[in-house]
């Protein structure tokens, strides 16, 4: 083999082992491992009820999407989401890693240091995530198989960029000091914004939606394709998709070569 | 002596919380996007019409500012006591000359309505600017300001009782998501409960939850002595008994430790 | 053969955030941040031959911690080279973790609420080994720094010493060529440090393994080391061998010296540190009296039934480099 595809053969088995590794540790306390996971599915399983009462009260649609469009955001939103911080899970970590100097020990091995950083823990309760938006899938949209494999693709990729835009704003740490708070925000906003119909923001808001906060490009133009299928719509998705990873990685090297190893101390943000 | 005790831990916690700007900030960025969220749904859902299960556009917003205002202003304390319970070192703190729950639910408020102020300053001009002022605004405010400091407080306890469920469970934090939800659904945090069924609703509005987010909230924005009343009924009513369970469960947690040693 | 390290004109520097306290000084802070610039490291050079054992010493905040970054690959330098068996470690940083090893006294590699095992588990698949590569050399591991019986137990349940025995086979699983040690010793009792400074030399001597300790411990310097450079302010202030450190840097001499029957000595450069009977314990300065005159003093007043001279102990060696390298800026 040649050395790049050892590289990333050798990368696939590391994540494979960091995930065995991290539901092993998880299972150990399973009690706790499957009230957290029925709870978060609880936990989301609560929000139908808000669009259940809305759509009851105003009739069948809201900005052109009906019930089922909505809960075609939200399977996708958790399914997505859950994904990204099941295998992705020491994500929200990223900006205490930084600043508390934590990353040494990852640029000390042999591996891509983020992706190193990024798979070396799981959040359990992303099970919940993700069994809720697979079950919400299964229950509210029709089935069908390019319906499941769409659905899939767009799982995946909303787990990629999900991950990269938290990403990007945990790597303002390295030259703001701790950004934590403000990278926490930016997660929650973009999450915050799938969960409603698209078309209800116009306006700098929908600009706003296509760039900074991109949930357009893994939420409504998904839900759209979803709809009625465009093989033109989704390659722009896949290339709006690529770009948002890219720029995640692009901003953890820029942060790199300012990186301190925990002399920052004193400094907050 | 035993109330400038409890005054004392309130304001320190207060004073405590102008120290930290950063998360200040994030916390009223978040509120304004959120009521812009729902700005944006909500004028699509209004469209023509001119009120919806009683509301109008105007007073659903404004309630909306002042629901998510009592949500955003609470402090998360079943936190630190779920982390005393788990390290241990609550066994220390139960020693001290005062009631455990209620030094954290004085701790607790203390910043809470440190908090509460700049959200609902910052709710008045968001909504003013996306929907103009809300008639009644002024006269309902003193009864306002009093009510939903009860919701908050109704909230804070609930969390002390969760904070003490560590006890018993390895991880509260599922607790935490359950009750919230509720708020956020039986107490009509997202929505006024009278958008509901009328079988529901019925239910809701007799809730706990319902006096910790929607019954301050309408009181403000539909202002009526009988609302007011009720209110404040509810809120004593539910405080009370909550502070029976958790003088319960303190008292049988006491006893846990005592046995095991800690 | 090829330097195991190789460092020239190294400089890095820090732009430290200023702050006020208040509220008023957060928000200016906020809009407008101040930066203070404090040079870490100031234009170091040295090399470092395959297999030496080198005590790096300097009190906080003199750029230990900051060059062993730079040397590791953490750290980006502002200026100058550094090769680490033959690789710049920030352009083959891959390659170089391969062949390194670390122990970082604050920052463990270790899962803090799985057993070591699991970890050592984990560490083989990160550095590319099978799992009998990682089973054979765990074992050896093991067996060295004595950790089987610790090995199924969570880390957060080990001793500060057992867990530093743990820290220091996980960073010697993929058999690395040099070993990074960044306070090994701190916070350990007596007798476990002494059994920390024998694995290191064990290490030394069996695997041939060059080792780069940085330590306020003067016992950890003395007992392992040949060679000490001593950085303070960002720079090299010495750079020589252990013995030659001790003996030619501090100028003066312990003495301890038990007489048949009574004696006192008052002589300029001489202090009694301590007396007891007929016993005396002397410290002599070099540059002002001779050790022999003090003797002659002392045999023209009694007999001497035993008398040792040393050279003053490591710390105070030590705390003389740091209190003159203060005087130099």
């Amino acid at each position: 083999m040649s050395e790049p595809t050892r590289q990333r053969t050798n990368l696939l088995r590391l994540a494979l082992h960091y995930f065995r590794f991290n539901l092993s540790a998880g299972m150990a306390y399973s009690t706790s491992f499957l009230i957290q996971v029925f709870g978060m599915a609880l936990n989301n399983g609560a929000f139908i009820i808000f669009w259940l009462v809305l759509f009851d009260r105003i009739g069948a649609e809201i900005a052109g999407y009906g019930f089922t469009d909505v809960m075609f955001l939200w399977a996708l939103a958790a399914s997505g989401f859950g994904l990204s911080v099941v295998v992705f899970g020491n994500t929200h970590q990223l900006s205490r890693i930084i600043y508390t100097g934590e990353l040494d020990v990852y640029l000390l091995q042999p591996r891509p240091v983020l992706l190193n950083v990024l798979l070396s823990r799981t959040v359990v309760s992303g099970w919940g995530d993700l069994l809720y938006g697979l079950s919400l899938f299964v229950i509210t949209q029709p089935m069908s198989l390019t319906g499941w494999l769409l659905f899939l693709l767009f799982t995946i990729l909303m787990a990629l960029v999900v991950t990269a835009v938290r990403v990007f704003y945990h790597c303002l740490t390295f030259f703001l000091g701790n950004a934590e708070g403000f990278a926490q925000l930016a997660g929650e906003l973009v999450i915050s914004f799938m969960l409603y119909p698209g078309s209800i923001f116009r306006g700098p808001a929908a600009w706003l939606l296509h760039s900074l906060i991109p949930a357009a490009f893994v939420a409504y133009i998904p839900a759209r394709i979803f709809a009625s299928f465009d093989p033109g719509t989704l390659l722009i998705v896949l290339a709006a998709d690529a770009v948002i990873v890219a720029a995640a990685f692009l901003m953890f090297r820029l942060g790199l070569r300012r990186y301190e190893s925990g002399n920052l101390i004193g400094s907050r943000m | 002596m035993t109330i400038r005790k409890y005054a004392t831990i309130f304001s320190i916690a207060g004073r405590d919380q102008f120290v930290y700007l950063p998360s200040f900030l994030v916390r009223n960025v978040f509120f304004l996007i959120i009521l812009f969220i729902f700005y944006s749904l909500w004028r699509v859902v209004y469209g023509d019409a001119n009120t919806i299960a009683g509301f109008t556009m105007v007073q659903t917003l404004w309630y909306l500012t002042f629901t998510e205002a009592i949500e955003l202003s609470q402090t998360r304390i079943f936190n630190p006591i779920s982390q005393e319970v788990k390290d241990g070192t609550i066994a220390y703190s139960i020693a001290r000359p005062y009631s455990y729950v209620l030094y954290w639910i004085c701790r607790g408020m203390g910043e809470n309505l440190v908090k509460v102020v700049p959200l609902l300053l910052e709710g008045f001009l968001i909504a003013t600017i996306m929907v103009g002022p809300l008639p009644g605004y002024l006269s309902a405010l003193p009864f306002g300001l009093i009510v939903i400091a009860g919701g908050i407080l109704v909230g804070t306890t609930l969390q002390a009782i969760i904070g003490l469920l560590a006890f018993w469970f390895e991880e509260v934090m599922p607790f935490w998501w359950i009750v919230q939800k509720l708020i956020f659904v039986i107490g009509g945090l997202f929505i006024p409960i009278d958008f509901y069924p009328d079988w529901l609703a019925r239910i809701a509005r007799a809730t706990p939850f319902a006096f910790a987010a929607y019954w301050p909230a309408s009181t403000w924005v539909a202002f009526s002595r009988e609302r007011f009343l009720i209110t404040i009924g509810g809120q004593v009513f539910y405080l009370a008994l909550f502070a029976l369970v958790a003088a319960l469960l303190f008292r049988a947690a006491v006893r846990k430790l005592h046995i095991q040693g800690g | 053969m090829e330097p195991a390290i190789q460092v020239q004109g190294l400089r890095k520097e820090f732009r430290l955030r200023t702050k006020q306290p208040g509220l008023k000084a957060s928000i200016r802070g906020l809009l407008r941040p101040e930066y203070r610039t404090v040079e870490a490291v100031r234009s170091i050079s040295f090399q470092i031959e395959p297999g030496e054992v080198l005590a790096f010493i300097g009190p906080n905040g003199a750029g230990k911690s900051t060059t062993i970054k730079l040397i590791t690959g953490i750290l980006y330098p502002d200026a100058g080279t550094i090769r680490v068996l033959g690789l710049d470690p920030h352009r083959s940083r891959k390659a170089l973790a391969y062949r390194i090893g670390t122990v970082f006294g604050q920052k463990s590699q270790l899962w803090f609420h799985l057993p070591p095992a699991d970890s050592f588990q984990l560490l083989g698949s990160i550095y590319d080994m099978s799992r009998k590569q990682t089973q054979t050399r765990v074992g050896f591991l093991s067996e060295v720094f004595e950790i089987g019986d610790l090995m199924d137990q969570p880390v957060r349940k080990l001793s500060l010493g057992q867990r530093i025995r743990c820290e220091m086979a996980a960073s010697l699983i993929h058999s690395p060529q040099i070993l990074f040690l960044d306070e090994p010793s701190i916070g350990l009792d007596v007798v476990v440090k002494q059994r920390i400074r024998d694995l290191i030399g064990r290490i030394n001597r069996e695997e041939g393994v060059t080792i780069f300790l940085t330590s306020h411990d003067a016992g950890d310097i003395e007992k392992i080391c040949r060679r000490a450079m001593v950085i303070n302010h960002g720079s090299i202030v010495w750079d020589g061998s252990v013995k030659e450190l001790k003996y030619s840097l501090l100028n003066r001499r312990i003495v301890d010296v038990k007489m048949d029957g009574p004696a006192t000595i008052e002589m300029p450069g001489v202090t009694v540190v301590k007396r007891k009977e007929y016993a005396l314990k002397l410290d002599v300065d070099l540059s002002i009296a001779t050790t022999e005159s003090v003797i002659t003093a002392l045999m023209r007043q009694s007999a001497i039934q035993d008398i040792t001279i040393s050279s003053a102990p490591m710390e105070e060696v030590i705390s003389h480099i740091y209190a003159r390298g203060k005087g130099d800026t």
